[in-house]
């Protein structure tokens, strides 16, 4: 497996998953940031 | 003058050397190429670290409990344990996702459950702070835990460090 399969393998589901989590929780992560 | 193609050894010649070649590996190079197997490599990083964890949750359990209390009422420290595990998750599944009948299923195991670990702590952190905090309501909770990432632990560190 070349290299940048690899990571485009790695790094493309995280990617998905990190958006939609952001859009699911959007309260939480505001909190988490701290923004009122 | 002597061509080329008379100076090559004959094919009968060139395998007798190939399968001398064979039988004088050197130990060093079998412990390498058994180490490029993917699921040696991931057993003999994951198992000392499952280890040590299952030893230390047993050696400082109130440390430990302090821990898991305050890790599943902080959406930072869920969402941050979320983006550790995902990518070891997927990574792990990347090289090695097969259902084989042996101790490598162990480690497609524990890269699926990385995986999703990481998945329901991104998406769901609601949900994780309800399962964990009735998870470690119990006083047992995490000296199971811990004996099971040992045992764990200890099989990989066998496998992956035996011969």
């Amino acid at each position: 497996m070349q290299p940048v399969v690899f990571i485009a393998r790695l790094i493309g589901p995280l990617l998905v998953v990190l958006g939609i989590g952001v859009l699911l929780n959007q309260q939480v992560y505001t909190d988490m940031i701290g923004r009122p | 003058m002597p061509s080329i193609a008379s100076t090559s050894p004959e094919p009968s010649a060139r395998s007798r050397a190939d399968k001398r070649d064979a039988s004088e590996e050197v130990p060093a190079q079998r412990v390498m190429n058994r180490v490029l197997d993917p699921a040696v490599f991931i057993a003999r990083l994951i198992g000392p670290v499952f280890v040590v964890v299952g030893v230390s949750i047993l050696l400082n359990e109130e440390i430990y409990t302090a821990i898991a209390i305050e890790s599943v009422h902080s959406p930072t420290l869920i969402y941050l344990s979320g983006l550790l595990s995902l990518p070891i998750g997927i990574a792990i599944l990347n090289v090695q996702r097969a259902w084989t009948a042996d101790w490598r299923v162990i480690v497609t195991v524990l890269g699926w459950l990385f995986t999703i670990g990481g998945v329901i702590r991104i998406l769901l952190p609601h949900l994780t702070t309800a399962l964990g905090g009735r998870m470690f309501a119990g006083s047992v909770a995490l000296q199971v835990v811990a004996v099971i990432v040992l045992i764990v632990g200890g099989l990989l560190c066998f496998e992956g460090y035996r011969r």
